[in-house]
C-alpha cells in the first residue's frame, strides 16, 4: 500500500507511506515507531479507512475498506475507529465531554434515548477512569491526561473491534503518559481489541504491542515480536533508534547516534532509503532498494547488510548478542 | 456574570455621558445657529436677539449644559429650532421607519450573507465558491449611494418596476433594502465563508466524520456552531455600520427615517434635533454592543466561569 500527496505548490510528489505490506491479526497489538514524518501517521489514517490508499489496497476481515464519505464508509465507523493525537484539537470546544460521548453512541443507533445514551456515557467515562461530574466540563476545562481519557471513552463507547491510537501519549506529562499506558492496557485486555500503536515513543509501543514495526521515510524497514525488535534490534535504523533511549545500563554496547537529517518524502535517496546516515552502507545500498526479508527468528527486516550477515555467519548475528 | 454585566452597563452609561458631552459642546462652539436659521442681513438685531433668548443660546455654555441634563431628566430634549415641536415627539414619530429599514436589512443580511457564505466555503475553489466570492467582492467594494443609484437607474428608471423613493408601501421597501443588504450581506458572506473555511481544517472536525457522523450532522454541530463566533463581532461592527449606511440610503431613497432628519438638522443646524438624534445613536450603539458583549459569553464556552 502506498499514500502519495501532491507537493505544495503541485511540483513534485510527496512519498509519505510508499509500499507498505503488513497485517494487522485480529485481537493482537501492533505498534509503529519511527520519527516525525516518516509517514507512520499517514499510515494510520489509511489503514483506518480515513484517506485512501494512492497504490493497492486495506482489506479489513476480507472486504475492501469503503472509501470517505457515503453510508458504507459511516457504518465501517462502528467497527474501525481512529484516535486523534492531540486530544484538546480532536474534540468540539463548544460540547461537553459527556455530549461527545454520548451523542457517539446515539449517532450508531446504539441509544434509543438520550437518557439511555447519558447513561451509556457515563459507563464509558467510568471505563476510562472518569468520574461523572466531568462529564459536564467542556474539553478547555480538563487536564491533559483527562482529555486523552475522554477521547478514548468517545471511541471506546461504542465498543469497536479495531483501534488506530495516533500517538496516545504525545501530548501528556511523563507520569500522565503512565497512567494512560496502563489504561489503555486494561481496556485492550478486557475487550479483545485489535489495536495499531502509532507513537514516535518507542517505550511506549513496546510496552503495549505484540508486535512492532519500525517505519523510515514511508517504509517498514523491520516487523517483527516487540522483544525482539526491542532487545535485538537488526536494521542499523532500528539499531540507533533504540540505542537513542536513555537505558539505566552502564554496560550497554554505545552505538554512535545517527549523523544528518532525514530525507523528506519528496526527495527520498536512491537505492535503500537510509543510506546517506547508515553506518553499515555499502555498494549494494547505494544501488537497491532492499527488499523486507525475512529473518530465521521470525522477523522481517529490509537492509543487505543484514541479509549478508545472515546468509553469511551461522544464527544468531552479532547484533542478537544483547538480548542473551 | 452579574458583576460583568453591571460593569458592562457602568462603561456604556460613561459613553453616552461622553458622546452627548462633546457633541453639545462642539455644536455649540462651531457656530452660531442664528445664521442659518434667519437670514441676519435682513433681520433686525432686536429679532434675532428676541430668538437667542428664546432657545436659550444668550447663557453661558455651562448652565445651557445644566438645564439640558434638567430637561433630559424630566423627559424633554427641546424643541426643534425650526419649527418649534418637541424634538422627543419628532424622533419618537420617525425612529420606527429607520427600525423598519434596518430590521428588513439585518434579516436579508442574514439569511443571504450566512448561508451563501458557508456554500462557498464547502465548495472551496470550485464555480460556486467563485461566483458567490466574485458578487460578495463587488458588493462589499461599491459604496451605497453607488449600489443605490444603480439600482434606481435599473430598477426604477429603466424597468420602471419600483419607485426610486418615498415611503409606506412593501415596493418602496425593496430598494433601499437591496441597497443595504447589497453591502452587509457581501460582508457577511465573505466572513462566513473564511470562518467555515478555518474551522472546516481543525482536527475535530476530522474526527467528527472519522466517528462516522454524516455531513450534514457535522456540519450543524461541529463547524457552524464554532464560526458563530467571529460572525458575532461583525454582527456589533455592523450595528453601527448600518446606522451610518442608512444615513445615507434614507437620503437617496426620500426615506423619512431619523437618518434624513440627522442630515436636514445638522444642516439647519437645529441644535436640540441633533443633540437628540446623538442621544438616541449612541444610545443604539451602546446597547448593541452591550448585548454583543453578553451574547459572547453565551457562545463561547471557554469564556464562562465554571460553577462548582
Amino acid at each position: 500500500m502506498s499514500r502519495h500527496y501532491r507537493a505544495r505548490g503541485g511540483r513534485g510528489t510527496v512519498h509519505a507511506v510508499d509500499g507498505v505490506d503488513l497485517s494487522v491479526v485480529h485481537g493482537e497489538t501492533l505498534g509503529v515507531v519511527g520519527e516525525s514524518g516518516c509517514g507512520k501517521s499517514t499510515l494510520g489514517r489509511v489503514l483506518s479507512g480515513l484517506e485512501p490508499p494512492t497504490a493497492g489496497q486495506i482489506r479489513y476481515g476480507g472486504a475492501p475498506l469503503p472509501g470517505k464519505d457515503g453510508a458504507a464508509f459511516r457504518a465501517s465507523r462502528r467497527r474501525i475507529q481512529y484516535v486523534f493525537q492531540h486530544p484538546l484539537l480532536a474534540l468540539n470546544p463548544r460540547l461537553t465531554v459527556g455530549a461527545h460521548v454520548a451523542e457517539m453512541a446515539r449517532v450508531h443507533g446504539l441509544a434509543a434515548s438520550a437518557t439511555e445514551a447519558r447513561r451509556k456515557a457515563a459507563a464509558a467515562l467510568a471505563d476510562v477512569g472518569l468520574d461523572a461530574a466531568l462529564g459536564a466540563r467542556y474539553p478547555h476545562q480538563l487536564s491533559g491526561g483527562q482529555r486523552q481519557r475522554a477521547l478514548l471513552a468517545r471511541s471506546l463507547v461504542i465498543d469497536p473491534e479495531f483501534v488506530v491510537l495516533d500517538e496516545p501519549t504525545s501530548a501528556l506529562d511523563l507520569s500522565v503518559q503512565a497512567q494512560v499506558i496502563e489504561l489503555i492496557g486494561r481496556l485492550k485486555a478486557r475487550r479483545a481489541l485489535t489495536v495499531v500503536i502509532i507513537s514516535h515513543d518507542l517505550r511506549v509501543v513496546r510496552v503495549l504491542s505484540d508486535r512492532i514495526a519500525v517505519m523510515y521515510l514511508g517504509v517498514v524497514v523491520e516487523i517483527g515480536a516487540a522483544d525482539q525488535v526491542y532487545h535485538a534490534p537488526a536494521h542499523p535504523y532500528a539499531v540507533a533508534l533504540i540505542a537513542a533511549l536513555l537505558r539505566l545500563d552502564p554496560d550497554a554496547p554505545r552505538v554512535p547516534p545517527l549523523e544528518g537529517e532525514p530525507a523528506s518524502g519528496g526527495d527520498i535517496p536512491p537505492g535503500c532509503r537510509f543510506h546517506p546516515r547508515c553506518p553499515r552502507a555499502a555498494a549494494p545500498g547505494r544501488a537497491l532498494e532492499p527488499p523486507l526479508a525475512p529473518l530465521p527468528d521470525g522477523r522481517q527486516v529490509a537492509c543487505h547488510a543484514v541479509a549478508a550477515d545472515t546468509a553469511r555467519a551461522p544464527w544468531p548475528p552479532l547484533s542478537a548478542g544483547a538480548a542473551a | 456574570m452579574t458583576r460583568f454585566i453591571l460593569t458592562k452597563i457602568v462603561r456604556a452609561l460613561l459613553t453616552i455621558w461622553l458622546v452627548v458631552t462633546i457633541t453639545f459642546v462642539v455644536l455649540r462652539l462651531t457656530g452660531d445657529p442664528m445664521h442659518s436659521l434667519l437670514p441676519v442681513e435682513t433681520t433686525p438685531p432686536e429679532v434675532i436677539e428676541t430668538y437667542r433668548v428664546l432657545w436659550g443660546l444668550d447663557r453661558s455654555l455651562v448652565e445651557q449644559y445644566v438645564s439640558f441634563w434638567k430637561g433630559l431628566f424630566s423627559g424633554t430634549l427641546g424643541r426643534s429650532f425650526a419649527d418649534g415641536r418637541d424634538a422627543v415627539g419628532i424622533i419618537v414619530e420617525r425612529v420606527p421607519k429607520t427600525l423598519v429599514l434596518m430590521g428588513w436589512t439585518l434579516l436579508a443580511t442574514l439569511l443571504m450573507g450566512i448561508p451563501l457564505g458557508a456554500l462557498a466555503a464547502m465548495h472551496r475553489g470550485r464555480a460556486l465558491d467563485r461566483a458567490v466570492m466574485a458578487v460578495a467582492v463587488a458588493g462589499h467594494s461599491l459604496p451605497e449611494y453607488l449600489i443605490g443609484i444603480l439600482l434606481i437607474w435599473f430598477f426604477a428608471v429603466e424597468l420602471r418596476w419600483l419607485p426610486s423613493s418615498g415611503y409606506g408601501t412593501w415596493a418602496h421597501l425593496v430598494l433601499p433594502v437591496a441597497t443595504l443588504t447589497g453591502y452587509f450581506g457581501a460582508q457577511f458572506a465573505r466572513f462566513t465563508r473564511s470562518a467555515v473555511l478555518e474551522i472546516l481544517g481543525q482536527p475535530h472536525v476530522l474526527a467528527a466524520h472519522a466517528q462516522g457522523w454524516p455531513g450534514r450532522a457535522v456540519m450543524l454541530r461541529d463547524v457552524l456552531p464554532n464560526a458563530a463566533i467571529p460572525l458575532v463581532t461583525l454582527f456589533g461592527f455592523s450595528l453601527g455600520k448600518l446606522i451610518a449606511g442608512s444615513i445615507i440610503v434614507e437620503w437617496i431613497f426620500a426615506w423619512p427615517g431619523i437618518g434624513r432628519l440627522l442630515i436636514t438638522s445638522v444642516t439647519h443646524r437645529d441644535l436640540a434635533i441633533v443633540q437628540a438624534l446623538v442621544l438616541v445613536f449612541a444610545g443604539a450603539m451602546v446597547l448593541a454592543n452591550l448585548l454583543i458583549d453578553i451574547s459572547y459569553v453565551l457562545l463561547n464556552p471557554k469564556l464562562r466561569v465554571i460553577r462548582r
